[in-house]
């Protein structure tokens, strides 16, 4: 399978300094992913999953031979979970690691929405929310039609957000009994 | 390598006629017809044409090709072309609740039914069954993996006894589904290493089957064993 290099948001700017951002619906919130970033999208099928992992980790799937693992966007930021419908989608991204190189991830989301150009300088920086999302993992806030889209920085969310939490999972599994309260 | 030398030999071999066309790439590979050798002198090691001959035959047999290319003065490359699924595993396909997974052959001593009489249970924890003339402790796959399903009774289920540092285990499955031969993908590559798994592959359906790793396993079941023990233990106190 061919791996394509992954060239720097700066250099793949449009004359007018514009990114493209792929818009999705999480609960009543919409988010942005920057478009480079996504590889394909996908409909939901299934997952097997892996044993152990925190709710948000729901499996992997094979796509085309590959195994990708895929994150419930919804139970990470800890929002409502509902039923897979219709138009619940996986998007499929390619993430970037300095130690470890390239990740394919998926993530479900409730439906897809559209293709944005918005530059970089339209972000509003993101105020401290006390969320389930550190606000390093969002670039920005930005208004367009008057809704406003929470721009993730697909990177940090991924390797930080999801697999550093994984491994604070796996060593608080590991804490002797008599920590824990009301055991 | 030395062009000349190689056709001067493959001549005097019967290798190629007189008039024969050849290119640079065919008499580079003519080294590896068996008994060939253009060495003046013998050592222990080399010099009887049989070295790269063998190369060739293994390469082969694994699937794969080899073949060299030479620049006068400048150098040779010798290039070994082996295909991927070189990544295989003989495995054991069985079912755990909803989910398949495969466990090595290797690790694999025996899988039977256990008969009622023959489970008993140590400190009210662990459980042991026991296969003619020794104990093995019973390890519930549905609990060490989190299934949901799976079945509880151990009378309704199989058990694989499997060995692994020279120290038998039993592990707790609901039924065996097969055995075949599985491509290995790796976890890590898109996600991270998990304990107990140590791949996973893709059955002929689509499906993924996770491989599980058995001294992983057998090692997270003591680690969680030591857990309950000291819950306990903290509770009567």
């Amino acid at each position: 399978m061919g791996v394509q290099t992954q060239t720097t948001e700066d250099t793949l700017q449009s004359e007018d300094g514009l990114d493209q951002y792929l818009s999705f619906k999480l609960a009543d919130e919409e988010y942005g992913v920057d478009i480079l970033k996504v590889q394909e999208i996908k409909g939901w099928e299934g997952v097997t999953s892996i044993p152990n992992m925190p709710d948000y980790v729901l499996g992997v799937i094979n796509l085309r031979g590959t195994v990708v693992p895929i994150i419930d966007l919804r139970k990470h930021f800890e929002l409502e979970t509902i039923p897979f419908g219709k138009t619940t989608v996986v998007i499929v991204v390619c993430v970037n690691d300095e130690e470890h190189g390239q990740r394919t991830m998926g993530i479900v989301v409730d439906a897809v929405s559209e293709v944005h150009n918005i530059a970089m300088t339209d972000l509003k920086p993101a105020p401290e929310f006390g969320s389930a999302c550190s606000t390093e993992s969002i670039k920005g806030l930005a208004t367009q039609d008057n809704k406003m889209l929470i721009m993730l920085d697909i990177d940090h969310l991924m390797n930080f957000g999801v697999l550093q939490a994984i491994e604070q999972h796996d060593t608080e599994k590991e804490k002797p009994a008599g920590i824990n309260k009301g055991e | 390598m030395n062009r000349e030398n190689i056709i001067s030999k493959a001549l005097e071999k019967g290798l190629i006629g007189e008039n024969d066309e050849l290119s640079d790439e065919r008499v580079y590979n003519l080294i590896f017809a068996p008994g060939f050798s253009t060495a003046e002198q013998i050592s222990d090691v080399s010099g009887r044409g049989v070295g790269m001959d063998v190369v060739r035959r293994n390469v082969r047999d694994l699937g794969g090709n080899v073949s060299i290319s030479s620049n006068d003065g400048a150098g040779s490359t010798v290039t070994i072309r082996l295909p991927l699924t070189l990544a295989i595993l003989d495995g054991q396909l069985a079912r755990i609740g909803d989910e398949t997974y495969i466990i090595s052959l290797v690790s694999i001593v025996e899988s039977l039914q256990m008969p009622r009489e023959h489970i008993s249970s140590v400190t009210g924890q662990t459980e042991l069954f026991r296969l003619r003339d020794e104990y093995v402790p019973v390890i519930r796959l549905s609990e060490l993996l989190g299934t949901k399903s799976g079945k509880t009774d151990l009378e309704d289920g199989l058990l694989i006894v499997v060995e692994s540092d020279r120290q038998r285990h039993g592990l707790f499955v609901d039924e065996l589904l097969g055995q075949q031969q599985v491509v290995i993908k790796s976890l890590e590559t898109n996600f991270r290493q998990i304990q107990g798994i140590s791949g996973a592959t893709i059955l002929g359906d689509g499906t993924i089957a996770l491989i599980l790793d058995v001294p992983g396993l057998i090692q997270r079941h003591l680690e969680d064993c030591n857990r309950r023990q000291q819950r306990l233990s903290a509770v009567a106190c």
